[in-house]
């Protein structure tokens, strides 16, 4: 696997979220000047959400919510934007290519990010086994924080 | 509030979500020949998800209205004779707006509706709205087999 940036417990200083809706397990790749970053969550059948279903498949909107966290731990780690929180203001184009089961490994990918005042978007992906599983265009409000 | 056409034990029998994902409460209008449905979430600070959404701010994670909104969908669909015993999945989320928060005490009236139809695919219009305000408007596409 590839080496770690952030682990999990750097990421909590970074972001408000815990158990059970902390959805980043570690950071692999932080690029601050492009603005791109790669997340990793590995998904395992003992999470409360699989008690939610027959079949044990990762509820997609948490799939959305990893995508917009592995974001956000980028927003925190821009000088100009490290005392912001970024909220969910909207998602467009987010298509479903395959389930993600407990075993998997996703790789979120966050890139092409565009700040536009308080308002943002980016580009996200999480893949599987180099496939995409879930992509999406992001959109994201800026609020004091933390 | 309007009458309760299903209630949470019997929407368990519809649709295969169950605590802690099942997020719709009960069923207040539905009119299949319309295509259209309302339910309601209650939300309340004893879920688990405020937990850590976020420790000292407890705000209902804008996914999991998205989930409110398609399981109210997957309930219309299901009510539907010519989708009733399909496997119904929602392949697409877009035109998606996050327009306020939801927060513990409110309910979200959930309005779906179906906009277009055909045997593989259904796209619905959804809204979340508290308080006569929309606080997530959604397009979802479904696809069936």
């Amino acid at each position: 696997m590839s080496k770690i940036i952030f682990d999990s417990n750097q990421i909590q200083a970074m972001i408000p979220h815990r158990y059970p809706f902390l959805m980043v397990d570690r950071i692999i790749e932080l690029d601050t000047v492009n603005k791109v970053i790669k997340g990793v969550k590995t998904v395992t059948a003992n999470e409360i959400h699989f008690m939610g279903s027959k079949k044990h498949v990762m509820p997609v909107p948490f799939i959305i919510e990893a995508m917009a966290q592995t974001g956000s731990i980028l927003l925190s780690n821009l000088e100009e934007y490290k005392n912001e929180l970024a909220l969910f203001a909207g998602l467009e184009n987010c298509e479903v290519f395959k389930d993600v089961i407990p075993g998997d490994t996703i790789i979120f990918e966050m890139k092409d990010i565009n700040l536009n005042g308080r308002f943002g978007t980016g580009h996200a992906t999480a893949s599987v086994d180099g496939e995409v599983a879930v992509s999406a265009a992001i959109t994201f409000g800026l609020d004091r924080r933390k | 509030m309007g009458k309760t056409i299903l209630d949470s034990n019997q929407i368990q029998q519809l649709i295969p979500n169950r605590y802690p994902m099942l997020l719709v409460d009960r069923v207040v209008n539905l009119d299949v020949e319309n295509n259209e449905i309302m339910a309601i979430k209650a939300v309340t600070a004893n879920e688990m998800q405020f937990i850590g959404h976020f420790p000292h701010k407890h705000v209902m994670p804008g996914v999991l209205t998205l989930e409110s909104l398609s399981q109210t969908g997957l309930i219309l669909l299901l009510n539907k004779e010519e989708y009733k015993d399909k496997d119904i999945k929602v392949r697409k989320y877009d035109k998606c707006r996050f327009k306020r928060q939801v927060i513990p005490g409110d309910l979200c009236n959930l309005v779906v509706q179906i906009t277009e139809a055909s045997n593989d695919t259904v796209v619905v219009m959804a809204k979340a709205i508290v308080e006569e305000t929309d606080a997530v408007v959604v397009e979802l596409t479904y696809s069936i087999k």
